[in-house]
Formats: structure tokens, sequence, C-alpha cells
């Protein structure tokens, strides 16, 4: 067999290995991007926001180290839109979110947050000794119900919206902070809550005042 | 009581300065409690619980109610030794002052109507928080993972483009609109113009209406008006003729030019 110097070479030019190689990381990339932004509802009907790091594991086919290379490049290409890739604990489970980096409007409505703001108020009141963290639904009736800024049905509809989805955790009587507040609303933010809210939910209504001074 | 003579003559004693001063404090003292601590202690006992009772109560005393109260335990500090005492004496204060602050803060608040309120109050909480983000704002009831793989994403250049589906909403008519007479007559027109004639497929859009082909192509399928479908040409036949009896199944799209409503009555 004779060698032909003319012949085409059977092997690539490694520039070209390299564009494909960058070419099928930011298609892995969008695809990451499109999974960390999905939640689902797990068969205990919990909430499950973002992806478990493994079953991004098991898809990818990589380790943990690979793992964490490619969630800082994709860390690296969302700060600039102004995202933010969280890693937060759910019971054993590690997982992965997006958040956004500055004050924007979520999805709730304009009673749903001031809710919560309540919740986060009487929270950030009570004992911080005490885990975990929890007030009874008593409480927060007084504030809203009582004083006539809500229906008792109302509350209790926006309560249920809220457990579905995710911001508290809700016993008998009690409610708890669900994973959702803590990932949007951090410790500092929920104590500017807390300073902000004293002129909210000082004192009774004007009638009563009037009745009293 | 101890006068300017005795003053500067102790100067020169101390310890008999210190006699005398313990002397001046239990005078004082028994001024003020002929019957010991008792009484003092037991008024701010009754006072203490009174505003601890209307703080848990997030009720309001009065200014004028609190200030009778302060004067009249404003003394105790005086004649109070032990430490429980003086704890319930600070205790006092505290609450007269954590009333004092409540007060105030309840004086400040704007009197907001309750949707107001909401609002305002939910601003407080909107800008500061930092939602997380969802592409879809529903959840599936299955993880991704589980999802059998998509197929390559479909072009938008395959999909009806906005102009073609506003056309196409511009020239529908409802026939329900048109009445079965007038259906009629519409019929017949049709019939008269296109009776015993030849046409090649491409010229009949030009002849033709959108509605009007419409028609024809009904008036084909019911065989109101025979027709014999050639290679590039149709022949309209009279309506008593009967087409051969050999006549193959052929279908003909026409693609309509003229676009115009349908004349109604």
């Amino acid at each position: 067999m004779t060698t032909d110097p003319n012949a085409p070479n059977d092997v690539p030019d490694p520039s070209d290995v390299k564009e494909e190689e960058e070419f099928e990381e930011r298609h892995l990339l969008g695809q990451l991007f499109a999974a960390l932004t999905a939640r689902y509802r797990n068969e205990e009907g919990q909430l499950n926001i973002g992806v478990k790091r493994q079953d991004l594991q098991e898809a990818l086919h990589i380790n943990k180290t690979g793992l964490t290379r490619l969630l800082d490049l994709l860390r690296q290409e969302i700060a600039p839109l102004g995202l933010e890739l969280v890693e937060y604990r759910l019971g054993r489970d590690t997982l992965y979110c997006i958040r956004t980096l500055y004050g924007v409007p979520g999805e709730l409505s304009d009673p749903e947050y001031a809710v919560l703001g309540v919740i986060i108020a009487t929270i950030e009141r009570a004992s911080k000794t005490k885990r975990p963290r929890r007030i009874a639904t008593k409480d927060i009736e007084t504030v809203l119900v009582a004083r006539g800024r809500l229906s008792r049905y109302q509350l209790d509809r926006i309560l249920r919206r809220l457990v579905e989805l995710g911001y508290i955790t809700r016993t008998a009587r009690r409610i708890t902070y669900g994973p959702r507040l803590e990932l949007e609303f951090d410790a500092e933010r929920r104590e500017a809550i807390a300073n902000a809210s004293t002129i909210y939910l000082a004192g009774a209504t004007a009638t009563q005042e009037g009745d009293k001074l | 009581m101890l006068s300017n003579e005795t003053s500067t003559y102790l100067r020169a004693f101390p310890r008999r300065k210190a006699w005398y001063e313990t002397f001046q404090h239990n005078y004082k003292r028994n001024r003020l409690t002929p019957f010991g601590t008792k009484r003092i202690t037991i008024t701010l006992w009754n006072l203490t619980k009174k505003y601890e009772g209307a703080l848990k109560q997030k009720d309001i005393i009065p200014v004028k109610e609190a200030e009778i109260d302060r004067e009249e335990v404003a003394d105790a500090y005086r004649i109070l030794e032990t430490p429980w005492e003086r704890n319930l004496d600070g205790r006092f204060y505290h609450t007269l002052a954590t009333m004092q602050h409540h007060r105030d803060s309840h004086l400040a608040a704007p009197e907001l109507a309750p949707e107001e309120w909401i609002i305002h109050f939910a601003e407080e909480v909107k800008r500061r928080a930092t939602p997380l983000m969802f592409l879809v704002n529903r959840e599936r009831s299955v993880p991704h993972f589980s999802l059998p793989d998509t197929d390559n994403p479909v072009t938008m250049s395959e999909a009806p483009t906005r102009d073609d589906q506003q056309a196409m909403k511009q020239h529908q008519v409802p026939f329900s609109e048109v009445s079965i007479d007038s259906l009629d007559t519409l019929r017949n027109t049709l019939h008269k113009r296109l009776q015993g004639k030849r046409f090649k497929y491409s010229e009949l859009s030009d002849h033709l209406t959108n509605w009007e082909l419409d028609l024809l192509s009904q008036m084909i399928r019911d065989n109101i008006i025979p027709a014999l479908f050639d290679k590039n040409s149709v022949k309209f036949l009279s309506k008593h003729k009967e087409p051969s009896a050999n006549a193959t199944f052929a279908a003909v799209a026409i693609e309509a030019k003229k676009y115009a409503e349908v004349r109604r009555r």
C-alpha cells in the first residue's frame, strides 16, 4: 500500500476540536440553566425548587468536581444578567437554584406580600434561642383579621397559597419559615422588614384610640 | 437639719460625720414610710402589673394617668434597699418606658384604610425581596429528569405567522348570517355564469372570488353543477346533463386571489 502525501488527513485540526468543545459546553450551559429554573412537587407534596446535586451528576455523567466547575462557569455567565446561583440544603439533599440579585416584584400579589411581612415581623420578634422559630396563627389573626384588614376566609386562602408556593410550612396552629422564604429573604432583609414594620403593626385601630385618649 | 456650725465642727471628725449621715438617712426613711418599705413595695408591684398587662393586651394608658402613677413612686428609690425591691423599681420604669414608646409609635402611625395599609406594607416587603427565578410559572408533577427526551425544537418559520392568521381571520364568513334563500340565488347566478364553459385551473381563480370558489366546490361535491376534469382544465356541464359514467375521481386545489365579502340580505 502506497502512502499518498496529498491524501486528506483523518485527524481533525486541534482548532476545530476546540471550537466543537466550546459549542457543546455552551449547549450544556443552556440546558443546565433551563433545568435550574424549574420546580416540581414530589410525592410528599413538598415543593422542590431547582435540581438536586445527585440528579445533576447522574444526568451529566460527571463527578462532583466536574459539576462544581460547570456550575462556576454558569455562575459567571449569568452574573451580568443580575442572576445568582444558589446552593441550599433541603433535608438530606443539596439543591441548586437561580435567584435575582436585585429587588424585583415576585409572583405574589399585594395582600400576600403583606401577610408575608406580618409573618416575618412576628417571627423575628419571637425568641431567637428556640428552634425552629415559629409563631401561632392566632398572632397573625389579631393583626390582620381583628383590625379589619382581611377577612378570616381571605387570610386562610392566602396562607394556603403561601404554603403551596413553599414560602411557609404550617401545622394545625403554628407557622414556620419555608425553604423558599429563607432563600428570598436572607437574615438581614428579614430584620430590616421587622424594623420597618413597627409603624404598621403598632397599636389598635383609630376608633379604639379615640375611645381611650 | 445640720447647722452651719455643726458641719464645720464635724469636718474635723470624719467618723462622727459618718454617724450623722446615717442618722440623717434613717430620719428621712422614717418620715417617708412610717410602716417600713412594705406599703411602697405593694404600690410598685400593683403598678408594674397594671402596665405589663396593658402592654400584653396592646392597650394604651394615657399620658395623664401614667404621669400620676410615676409621681406616686418617684421618691421610692431613696428608701428601697434590698435587691428585690430595687429590681422591682427597675421593672416598673422599664414597663413605663415601653408603654411610652408604644404610645408614641401608635400616635405616629398613619391612619390608613385597610386596603392602603396592605398596599403600603406590601411595598415595604416587596422591595426587599430577591425572588427566585422560574422560566415557567407552574410546577410539574414529574421531575424533569424522568421525562422522555425532546425532539429537535420546531423552528418558528414553519409555524403560521401572524399575518397569515390575520388574513385568515379577516376573510372568514360566518355562514349563519347568509340566509338559505339568498344562498340559492347565489348558487343559481354562479351556475348561469359557468354553465357550458371550459376553464383552465389557473384562470379560475382570476374569475371567481374566495367565497364563490368555496361555493363552487360544495356544488361540485353535491353534484348540483356536474363538471368534467382534465389534466389542465375543467368543463362545467348544464344542469340536466349527466356526466360520463366512468369519470375518474379528481381533486384540484385552487388558491383564491380575489377576496370579497358575501352579499347578505
